[in-house]
């Protein structure tokens, strides 16, 4: 069953309000802090956009349509299988759909999530859309790294920001899943504070091992440890788990040793070629991760 | 549910809606078939979410037993279509299955609720009319080739239906040609007209399609009502309901060149296998032909890159000032493709404008425009 996260609540409400007065515009650009929530929050969306009362109501027709997929006026693109962005078929196929007339009164719901997983003739492709819309659509495209759309694409939305969990919603969230209060704490530091990514690691049962990896980091930084004992503790773990985390921590530390006056030079040299290896590794997946970081390490000292 | 039929009577009206249902199957219940029994009326529904078709049938068996679930659509028309011809099959509805049962076969098949099955709501009706169905049928063959395909101009890619208190028009159009075609209807025949204004709609490629292949000349005539989102199309056997394009199409009536000042008369077999044999040496891609026109006759020639030629002459009637103009022998070819009537009129002005073309005949109701091509 669909259910939506409780921080989204304030946005999706403030939405199924704009749609209730009909102040709703063809394209929003909803900008979200992970790929992870962008797909949890274009889930939500639409029950709160044609639902009879705009509220999820679970009763209603189209709520039940939604809940079997059967709901012929909503399509979801996203990536497809193992690929890592949204093809310009999709899309085509997103623009088919938004050219034909709506089955149900309460309009068309077209989400794209994550948007920042467009390629670039994708992204061409829905221009055209968003200069001459439909009547009776809504377009809703979820990103979480908004700089990766194109300014083409960007200036023709209304951009809204979903705000971030605090701290208590980001734990109450993984206590509901069972997760200790401890743990939890734990979990979240690892995932600066971002609750899906932190139910990620937990899941993925590598929490412990992505312990250790920045443990070994923090030793380096302090001049304890060497890159080749970094190289080993980060082997045979997830690429994208670890470099997000690695990213999250080089940011902390950043932030926490920063004064007034003075910048930490070394961790934020650390947080930009953590950031270039995390571009690199999105462009071509198949490098060797424990040996890029350590490589990494050296050209740092 | 409860109900026997003579297998032939099943088999009709459950390959139509087969038909619809076993192209996409994101859903399982997309690919079902809402089977439903109301009196002593069976009525059978598939749906993509696009198109929505219902096969009706009566019963004759006395003792049916009204109720409604859906199964597997191609499953269901698989079984019946294998069983021997002349069988009688009995279908009950046990629990979550359906039971198909026929002399000493038995196919228990799963259900799923009626209610899950996503039916389109109420149409908004704006216009109806009934219509026989050889003449929506000879309509939509007269136009639907000019459609565009895949067009980014999405309000291209399907037909332009027109009502209005006293006509039916169709219109196609690829942004190179255009064929519209209309028929003339008596008084009564068009109700729920909300203005003077004709209604529009725009029926979508698939739904053109679609429907000419369900239409039966000779059958009794079709309701066609034409609602905000929704075109239906009422018979004895079939409902056919299918969405509509959301866009406006482009004003036709300006398209039409009024001012022609040369008319063309000509046998349409001799033209048309006269231009079928030039377009051979035409080029491949842009399909190019040139027309000299003089009096009482027309030369045309085709190149190719290759540099080979073709010329053909071809008699017509005619009488003026000569004339040069490239087409695409293709569209011509298409267009003369459905006139039946024996000579074609085509109507020209200068080189770059567009030419008129229709059957040379009183009665005719079909008008196709084909862009002219600079070569």
């Amino acid at each position: 069953m669909t259910t939506s996260l409780a921080w989204h609540k304030s946005v999706l409400e403030q939405l199924a309000d704009r749609r209730r007065s009909e102040r709703l515009p063809h394209a929003m650009l909803l900008t979200v802090a992970s790929d992870l929530e962008a797909i949890a929050l274009a889930g939500a969306l639409p029950y709160f956009i044609v639902c009879d009362s705009c509220a999820m109501c679970r009763q209603c027709r189209a709520c039940r349509l939604l809940e079997q997929g059967a709901y012929s006026d909503y399509h979801l693109c996203q990536p497809e299988g193992t690929s890592k962005v949204i093809k310009i078929d999709q899309i085509r196929g997103l623009l088919n759909l938004g050219a034909k007339t709506a089955n149900y009164p309460a309009g068309k719901v077209l989400i794209l999530a994550p948007a920042n997983a467009l390629n670039r003739n994708a992204a061409n492709a829905l221009l055209k859309f968003l200069e001459e819309p439909p009547a009776n659509t809504y377009l809703f495209l979820v990103a979480s790294r908004t700089a990766q759309l194109p300014a083409t694409v960007m200036s023709r939305c209304q951009k809204l920001t979903v705000a971030r969990p605090d701290r208590q919603q980001a734990l109450v969230f993984l206590q509901d899943r069972g997760v200790s209060d401890m743990r939890a704490k734990t979990l979240l530091r690892l995932a600066s504070d971002e609750p899906l990514l932190a139910l990620e690691i937990e899941e993925s049962g590598t929490a412990d091992a992505l312990l250790r990896v920045v443990a070994e980091v923090e030793k380096l930084v302090l001049g304890q440890a060497t890159p080749r004992g970094l190289g080993q503790s980060a082997q045979g773990l997830e690429a994208n788990l670890l470099l997000t985390v690695l990213i999250a921590y080089a940011h902390q530390a950043a932030v926490g040793q920063a004064t007034e006056h003075t910048l930490n030079t070394g961790l934020l040299l650390l947080h930009k070629a953590l950031v270039e290896l995390y571009a690199t590794y999105l462009r071509s997946p198949n490098i060797n991760i424990p040996l890029a970081l350590e490589q990494l390490c050296v050209n740092i000292r | 549910m409860k109900f026997s039929i003579e297998r032939e009577a099943l088999v009709k009206p459950l390959s139509l809606v087969a038909g619809v249902v076993e192209r996409r199957q994101t859903l399982p219940i997309l690919a079902n078939v809402l089977v439903s029994v109301e009196g002593s009326q069976l009525s059978l529904v598939g749906t993509d979410l696009e198109v929505e078709l219902t096969g009706r049938v009566s019963l004759e068996d006395p003792d049916s037993v009204g109720g409604s679930v859906t199964v597997p659509g191609r499953k269901l028309f698989d079984i019946c279509k294998s069983l021997p011809e002349g069988s009688v099959i009995e279908l009950v509805q046990d629990g979550a299955k359906l039971v198909v049962k026929s002399g000493r076969s038995r196919f228990s098949l799963a259900t799923l609720p009626a209610t899950e099955f996503p039916l389109v709501d109420s149409l908004n009706v704006r216009g109806s009319m009934t219509v026989d169905q050889q003449a929506l049928k000879a309509l939509i063959e007269q136009t639907a080739f000019a459609m565009a395909q895949q067009d980014v101009r999405y309000y291209l890619n399907g037909m332009l239906w027109e009502l209005s208190s006293g006509e039916f028009r169709v219109v196609a159009t690829d942004g190179h040609r255009l064929a519209t075609s209309h028929i003339a209807l008596s008084g009564g025949v068009v109700q729920g007209l909300a203005g003077p204004d004709a209604t529009q709609i725009i029926l979508p490629r698939k739904g053109v399609l679609e429907l000419s292949r369900l239409l039966h000349p000779g059958d009794a005539p079709a309701e066609v009502s034409l609602g905000d989102n929704h075109l239906k199309v009422d018979t004895a056997s079939f409902t056919f309901i299918s969405k509509l394009v959301d866009g406006k199409f482009p004003d036709y009536q300006r398209v039409l060149p009024k001012n022609s000042t040369k008319t063309v008369v000509g046998e349409r077999d001799v033209l048309k296998s006269a231009l079928s044999r030039a377009a051979i040496l035409s080029n491949e891609k842009y399909r190019g032909i040139r027309l000299h026109l003089s009096n009482d006759q027309v030369q045309v020639v085709a190149n190719n890159p290759e540099q080979e030629e073709a010329e053909e002459i071809v008699s017509v009637e005619y009488q003026g000032e000569s004339l040069e103009i490239g087409f695409n022998v293709s569209y011509l070819l298409d267009v003369l493709g459905v006139i039946h009537e024996d000579n074609v009129k085509i109507s020209l002005s200068d080189p770059s404008g567009s030419a008129l073309l229709e059957a040379a005949a009183e009665h005719a109701n079909a008008m196709y425009v084909v862009m002219p091509m600079r070569l």
